[in-house]
């Protein structure tokens, strides 16, 4: 199986990859290849880094459920779940999360080993004029704090020194791919993204990691943080255009990836709080388009020249719906669509006492209780909160009317859906059931996610035209 | 075909009927002839049970179950079940009442109590239907209620 690297640099790396798996979940289509997503933010404690881990566990143990056939695997799902993922260490057969090894509690003083210059030394001076005395004194375990030069010294020692980057020169072959997901105006992802980028066209050691076909994409600011003279924070975002330019310069003659995609907002729409510990930033927007690039990426063949790439929308709107966003984005539509009519389906389902598919496919109360549909639904909650953040975050994508359960035809905004309410699709779930005269299986689960899909995409495959 | 004595239970036998009438020779008659009409087109009015309780189950089966509106539910069987027993009981009267003008004192009871029972019969009819549905390969996507 061919693999794409997905290498997630920082906090909008680690939220563009929560999209990302979103979006797989969703039906979002990987070309056949497996994503290995390698986080690499040096936070240690980030929250939001734990529960991209715990996603991504629970989107591998669902899809793996959905091939599971005893001993034996099953072709992938067609819709939701199709495409598989796995994380580096299982790709090296270790246990241990290889990811750990980003971060240290070291301070950036003593990582350079500023104790051994004397105080009058020039060299001390030199360093006191490239890094501000905050930045000396931090710890690397909360990340570099938008500071891209500290991120530049350090990032680029651990990542040679990374178990999980010794495992990707190892396990990386011809045919795969690698991809990178940076914010450009930070300092993990602006410093980070040159660094792997450079770390992986010299491995001249491994012709297949050297001539790998690379993607990237770079995320332009796209929102701001509370003043730092209020909250006490290092980070200031006026400087974020400012750092994105000297970046940009610097991209400009030294990037080399085949596929380069730049996404970002015109203005800081939205204003979070300003704490680096946390970054309890919600979903937004960019990250879900920046999200796409993968799926993009892995479409295309590898070109003659270095491709620069961004995406338009249609009409500069505070909430986005198909109208605003125009049909080139009526793929991410359609899968968020499907994923909430699937998340109506869950919670209605297991209700049905009388729904044939009790008898036909033994989807009875056992198996709505068992650990397999328990599990998709914590990852459906996971999604609608997921939904509800980007429909309220500014700019909103809010292209769903995914409340009114009766008057179900208006579910996609701007459009007519066939489907009146619910009974259509429960409807098409019995059809497709009948229909399915495979006798190849008898895994309920994948059962259920197959016709759960069957029904909604017979509705909205219209937006496929 | 003779089939009234089917309806014996309900409806009574010919003597119960025709008795009533032993004082008057003429309407007694009249009774006698009533009940021979009746009982020669029994086998349209065991018909009409046997072939529309097979029907409505057939139609809730299959097209009716076609449709969304989550017509699977036992809700949806039971009401089938009622509109058996009360079309084919109005079908039933309607029949005997235009087939044999019931001229008699009574004899509209009578064929009332028949069109009763023959609903009765549907609904039996349309029980047996649903059970062979529910246990054959027939297509539907109604829930199997029977299915063993």
């Amino acid at each position: 199986m061919k693999k794409v690297f997905v290498f997630c640099i920082g906090g909008t790396g680690i939220r563009v990859m929560k999209s990302i798996t979103m979006l797989m979940a969703s039906g979002m289509s990987t070309n056949g290849y497996t994503v290995v997503p390698i986080i690499l933010d040096p936070h240690m404690d980030l929250e939001e880094k734990k529960n991209l881990h715990s996603l991504i566990d629970l989107y591998e143990t669902i899809y793996k459920k959905t091939i599971d056939n005893g001993t034996s695997t099953l072709n992938p799902l067609e819709g939701f779940f199709n495409s598989e993922m796995q994380t580096i260490g299982e790709i090296n057969n270790q246990l241990n999360d290889t990811h750990q090894a980003v971060g240290s509690n070291e301070k950036f003083r003593s990582y350079i080993n500023m104790s051994n210059l004397d105080t009058k030394d020039i060299n001390n001076y030199f360093v006191e004029t490239l890094f501000s005395t905050k930045s000396l004194n931090n710890p690397l375990s909360v990340g570099f704090k938008g500071n891209p030069n500290v991120g530049t010294v350090v990032l680029g020692e651990m990542i040679e020194q990374a178990d999980w980057f010794k495992a990707f020169k190892i396990h990386c072959e011809k045919d795969d791919r690698v991809f990178i997901i940076s914010s450009i105006f930070g300092g993990t992802g602006a410093s980070g993204f040159p660094l792997i980028e450079k770390k992986i066209r010299n491995a001249s050691q491994q012709p297949a990691v050297k001539n790998v076909i690379m993607g990237a994409v770079t995320v332009l600011p796209y929102y701001g943080l509370k003043d730092p003279s209020t909250t006490g924070s290092d980070i200031d975002s006026t400087n974020f255009y400012t750092k994105t330019k000297a970046a940009l310069a610097y991209y400009d003659k030294n990037i080399k990836s085949d596929y380069l995609y730049y996404i970002g907002e015109k203005t800081l729409r939205q204003v979070y709080e300003n704490d680096e510990a946390k970054q309890e930033d919600t979903a937004n927007f960019i990250e879900l388009i920046a999200a796409s690039s993968l799926f993009d990426f892995l479409k295309r063949e590898k070109p003659a020249t270095q491709q620069f790439l961004s995406r338009a929308i249609e009409d500069d709107k505070e909430s986005m719906s198909i109208s605003s966003l125009g049909s080139g984005y009526n793929d991410i539509v359609k899968c968020v669509a499907d994923y909430m009519l699937l998340r109506h389906l869950i919670d209605d389902v297991p209700n049905e006492s009388f729904f044939p598919l009790v008898k036909n496919r033994g989807l009875n109360s056992a198996f709505y209780k068992d650990q397999p549909f328990q599990n998709l639904k914590k990852f459906t909650d996971i999604y609608f909160k997921w939904y509800h953040e980007l429909a309220t975050n500014k700019r909103a994508f809010a292209p769903l009317h995914y409340d009114d359960h009766k008057h179900m035809a208006g579910w996609i905004k701007h459009m007519e859906l066939d489907a009146k309410d619910d009974s259509y699709y429960l409807l098409e779930m019995i059809k497709a059931s009948n229909a399915y005269k495979d006798k190849v299986h008898s895994n309920k689960f994948r059962f259920f996610l197959q016709f759960a899909y069957d029904a909604i995409n017979y509705y909205t495959k219209k937006l496929e035209v | 075909m003779k089939l009234l004595k089917l309806y014996n239970w309900f409806a009574g036998s010919k003597s119960d009927f025709i008795e009533s009438f032993r004082e008057n020779e003429k309407l007694y008659m009249q009774a006698k002839n009533f009940w021979d009409k009746l009982d020669n087109l029994s086998i349209f009015i065991f018909l009409i049970f046997i072939v529309l309780g097979i029907s409505i189950a057939a139609y809730y089966y299959k097209p009716y179950n076609d449709k969304p509106g989550r017509h699977y539910t036992l809700g949806h069987w039971v009401f089938f079940l009622f509109v058996t027993l009360i079309f084919v009981f109005v079908v039933t009267f309607g029949f005997e009442y235009f087939a044999v003008k019931p001229t008699i004192k009574g004899a509209t009871w009578l064929e009332a109590k028949i069109a009763i029972c023959n609903g009765l019969y549907a609904v039996v009819m349309y029980f047996f239907t649903s059970l062979a549905w529910c246990n054959s390969n027939l297509p539907t996507n109604a829930c199997r209620i029977f299915k063993k």
